[in-house]
């Protein structure tokens, strides 16, 4: 069954709620998977009832002069071709932040928790990113480590996409999408009962208002909204669904 | 709702007279003085400092000067919570006016964000927001409304405007007649000294039988031992807005008149001094 059928399965105007019983099993469903590619998932146990999924991740830091950049390119999020050697626009938040010259390469330690929030009824992707020696990372920083493909929409809210919470950085839920990719994991969060999906290195999607799909630019993972579900390899396009 | 606007605006308009005071781990160039304020209840202490950040600037030297932050009896503040919940949490029951003192250096990491723009405020507030109305409308009503609708929440906020801001928040305020309230009150409990930051639950105001819940109700549920029996001693003060509400007081109605402008009932629950 291609993906398109599919998604259109599902009701358009269905309101989808997680409860924390579904969440819990979509988790043992996207661990397992993770298992499968070693992503590195882990579940918690908090109390009887409630646990939640970790990872830590370690990377260096991208300088800001830094020239990686992926050997496929990515559609952009408006679903744009975009050629391998065009780069999207980044638009700095603070201009002021100096072109630094970095020959050293810092170890960033990221731990992200994904947990079931009760007053969305959805999960929430929690981070937290800090040096080597405990030193967190700026909001700013966070930032700007975003993969430039999605600097451009990043920059256009950045305080709707990430934002901070106690001590972590949560991705926002707001009637846009958003994929942050951090390293080589990210996770799909939406308001309104969605699963979280890792892919190793991939794009995000457009978001509709009920359906969301992940397309993994190898073409490996596509998430469907209530469940993990690995799908058909496709190509590069993605569609968008109301 | 609307017989009782009075206590809108009450709520809104209540102040807390407050004196700043340079930490004396500063370096100054000369004394400083300082600095009074009456500040806002219900807004938060790096949208309304401004004016006392600029009066002890003015005697430290550029290079002295780092991120803003707030002590009281040397706890810091988090400036993320509203001024009038930060104030029934920790000084409740002190005399006026309240002493905060005021730092620029060693802003301590691992208890405090950091707030270097407006912007985190507004963030913060907004996410709040969103959050409130995911409980009380699944998102729908903060969901239909424009970008320029919210920007008016926090522009009504952030320049003291009652009318500006309630313009739009009735709207968040209102629910299906048939339903008799909100999905589910969006509320924290707080306490002074604790590991946990709030106590936050779903809590829906009406039974299943279709009796309105109360104070008395929510808290039993959530903090049974803030309910004493007729014939005990009362071991906590359950405060919001510097006021104990009555136990009778059904969730709904307080939900609808003494939240924060971020929709939220902050419920401070202090424990009384043994004597």
């Amino acid at each position: 069954m291609s993906c398109v059928e599919m998604s259109h399965t599902f009701n358009r105007n269905e309101n989808i709620c997680l409860g924390e019983e579904q969440f819990q099993k979509f988790c043992k469903l996207f661990i397992k998977h993770s298992d499968e590619i070693c992503n590195g998932w882990e579940w918690r146990q908090k109390e009887l009832n409630e646990g939640y999924m970790v990872k830590v991740h370690l990377r260096s830091k991208i300088s800001l002069n830094s020239l990686f950049v992926e050997d496929h390119c990515f559609q952009d999020l408006q679903g744009h071709e975009v050629d391998d050697k065009e780069k999207l626009s980044v638009k700095n938040v603070s201009s002021d932040i100096e072109e630094a010259q970095v020959t050293t390469s810092q170890l960033i330690r990221y731990e992200y928790h994904v947990v079931y929030s009760s007053s969305y009824q959805a999960p929430v992707l929690y981070f937290r990113a800090c040096y080597s020696d405990g030193k967190p990372l700026t909001l700013e920083e966070i930032w700007e480590n975003v993969h430039d493909c999605y600097k451009e929409r990043l920059f256009q809210g950045p305080w709707d996409t990430i934002t901070q919470q106690g001590g972590y950085t949560v991705c926002s839920i707001r009637t846009g999408i958003w994929c942050v990719r951090l390293g080589r994991v990210y996770g799909v969060l939406e308001q309104g009962g969605y699963t979280v999906s890792s892919i190793t290195a991939g794009i995000p999607c457009a978001r509709s208002r009920q359906v969301c799909r992940v397309l993994d630019h190898d073409g490996y993972t596509v998430c469907s909204i209530r469940a993990v579900i690995p799908c058909a390899r496709l190509p590069r396009a993605y569609d968008v669904l109301d | 709702m609307t017989d009782d606007r009075d206590v809108l605006r009450d709520v809104w308009f209540g102040r807390i007279p407050t004196c700043f005071t340079l930490s004396q781990d500063e370096i100054t160039e000369r004394e400083a003085e300082p600095y009074y304020l009456l500040l806002p209840r219900v807004s938060y202490l790096m949208l309304v400092t401004d004016k006392a950040k600029k009066h002890f600037q003015k005697v430290m030297r550029q290079e002295d000067v780092g991120e803003m932050w707030f002590e009281y009896e040397g706890v810091p503040l988090k400036w993320h919570y509203p001024i009038g919940l930060l104030f029934d949490l920790h000084a409740s029951n002190t005399a006026l006016p309240w002493n905060i003192i005021v730092h620029f250096k060693n802003f301590p990491e691992s208890e405090l964000l950091h707030c270097l723009t407006k912007d985190a405020v507004e963030a913060h507030f907004m996410s709040c927001i969103k959050e409130a109305d995911a409980l009380k409308h699944k998102s729908q009503v903060i969901n239909e409304m424009q970008k320029k609708d919210h920007k008016q929440l926090w522009m009504g906020l952030q320049n003291d405007k009652f009318d500006q801001f309630w313009a739009i928040n009735r709207k968040l305020m209102e629910y299906p007649t048939e339903e008799g309230g909100f999905r589910y009150i969006p509320f924290r409990i707080y306490q002074p000294l604790n590991e946990r930051p709030f106590i936050q639950k779903l809590f829906r105001p009406i039974s299943s039988e279709g009796h309105p819940h109360n104070l008395g109700d929510l808290l039993k549920e959530m903090f049974p031992a803030a309910v004493t029996p007729e014939d005990m001693e009362k071991q906590y003060q359950v405060v919001i807005h510097g006021i104990e509400p009555m136990l009778e007081t059904p969730v709904q109605w307080l939900s609808e008149h003494l939240s924060y402008p971020d929709n939220f009932l902050h419920i401070s629950i202090i424990p009384l001094p043994r004597d």
